[in-house]
């Protein structure tokens, strides 16, 4: 005979070997093209979603493994990762040089794009600077 | 999103207009020079409500002007601007996108890739796809149109440097990860005949034939029972069983005060912190309904008897890996896989 303890001990055994099971038979089962795409999932792990949103966010979780375990790394990667969030302070310079390089992999097109580089606090710096040189001259 | 200065206000937001007027107000006074119209904003919060109205009941209904404000009003106003901003290739939405997330992107693929090298390899490929180098009918497709501003910016950002991590190991180890996954799914079965072959001399009392007849309902049984479960208690257990989180990793899941399993489990929605015994008292409750239901329908259905059952027990262990049915245990399709499906993102 079974002791309570050991059933229930057996139970979680059992259901975790079951669930375990059954996700690796989900891996090629699931089509590629009907997962949740980044923005969903973001937002259902920042608990973004209302009750009506979530429903059916959390029938495509249970049921597909692979979303499932990008959601789950987003919760492990809030924990290890987010701890501080730095804001960078280098030169642009290196994005300078990389939005140049992308732009001359796209093809040609007519946008309405911005490609001067413009920081507003160096813009800012730099008009100070000439209206006090300008000042320092007209005296 | 739309690169488009000319695109016509939606007629989704009709009733939202002042709304909309305001928040672009609040975001141009701050950052005048990113190169967004009102008209971007408003086409970007149209999609935002278009790709979210089936499940927030904001279509067809009447109160869907009072919901509609309130969705609008949920949204990440400053970061869809920022995205909408880079979306348009304007370089100062990049400078500032790139002062502030650059070191979080960073951290995420540098944490999650072996070497620098891969991991500048990764950020490179996630500022390419950011950017968008492709062009589809004169337009540029930028990874900033998939984003919605339902969640914030920063955490959609690290579900892009997750995906596009696991896109590189992809890529390099095609091959290995197959042969990987050929063994996860022998696994069970090469254990099944280790534990079997080992049991074979202990328990001779269990013909194989009967042994067999056991597995099969207990199989059977349990799936049915993980079946009735809710989708939110499923999820809490593939999540602690599958997927390896922590209980405080789920509680700290659960502790957003809107956060959906937790309304599931608190329906009076208290507010504090989660603590993992509480998450625990969870699994424990849906473990116990599992309990009930699989000894209910191996009674009831199966005709087995209180002893057969813990016979039942003593061999679910072994292998349950034979025989899964994912129809008994799994929903259909949602609307959101639908959306992703008509974007065309992977």
């Amino acid at each position: 005979m079974i002791t309570v303890d050991k059933k229930a001990e057996t139970i979680r055994e059992m259901i975790g070997q079951r669930l375990k099971a059954v996700a690796v038979a989900e891996l090629s089962n699931v089509p590629v093209q009907s997962h949740l795409d980044e923005d969903v999932i973001a937002a259902f792990v920042e608990g973004r979603l209302v009750d009506n949103e979530c429903q059916p966010v959390l029938a495509h979780l249970a049921a597909c493994g692979a979303c499932r375990r990008a959601s789950a790394q987003m919760v492990q990667l809030e924990n290890q990762v987010d701890a501080a969030t730095e804001v960078s302070d280098e030169e642009p310079g290196r994005l300078e040089a990389v939005l140049s390089r992308l732009r001359s992999a796209v093809p040609s097109i007519n946008e309405e794009v911005v490609f001067a580089y413009q920081n507003p606090e160096e813009t800012r710096q730099t008009e100070a600077s000439d209206e006090a040189g300008d000042k320092q001259n007209n005296d | 999103m739309t690169n488009s200065s000319a695109t016509k206000f939606p007629e989704t937001l009709a009733n939202c207009a002042e709304e909309v007027e305001a928040i672009y107000a609040q975001c141009a006074s701050a950052h005048p020079n990113f190169g967004v119209t009102k008209e971007d904003l408003a086409a970007a919060l149209g999609t935002a409500v278009e790709k979210f109205a089936d499940c927030s009941g904001l279509a067809g209904r009447r109160q869907s002007a009072r919901k509609l404000r309130t969705f609008i009003s949920e949204l990440q106003h400053g970061d869809v601007y920022l995205a909408l901003g880079c979306a348009r290739g304007n370089e100062a939405a990049w400078w500032e996108f790139d002062r502030r997330y650059r070191s979080f992107i960073e951290r995420l693929a540098r944490h999650l890739l072996s070497t620098r090298a891969d991991a500048d390899e990764v950020i490179d490929h996630i500022y390419a796809e950011l950017f968008g180098t492709k062009v589809v009918d004169g337009v540029r497709l930028s990874k900033f149109r998939t984003y919605t501003g339902r969640g914030t910016l920063q955490g959609w950002l690290r579900a892009v440097v997750s995906n596009a991590v696991i896109d590189f190991y992809r890529r390099r180890q095609d091959e290995v990860s197959l042969d990987r996954l050929e063994e996860i799914g022998e696994e069970p079965r090469v254990r099944h005949s280790r534990h079997a072959h080992a049991h074979r001399a202990e328990e001779s009392m269990l013909a194989t034939v009967v042994r067999e007849r056991y597995r099969t309902v207990t199989v059977a049984a349990l799936d049915h029972a993980l079946g009735t479960l809710d989708d939110h208690e499923k999820l809490l257990l593939l999540y602690y069983h599958v997927d390896g989180l922590k209980l405080r990793e789920i509680a700290r899941l659960v502790q957003e005060p809107m956060s959906p399993i937790r309304r599931w489990f608190q329906r009076r929605g208290r507010s504090g912190r989660v603590h993992e015994s509480t998450v625990m008292r969870w699994l424990e409750k849906a473990y116990e309904k599992v309990a009930e239901r699989f000894r209910s329908e191996l009674g009831a259905k199966h005709g087995l008897s209180a002893e057969e059952i813990d016979i039942c027990m003593s061999i679910a262990t072994e292998d349950l890996g034979h025989g899964v049915n994912l129809q008994s245990m799994t929903s259909g399709e949602t609307s959101f896989t639908k959306v992703k499906t008509a974007e065309g993102t992977s």
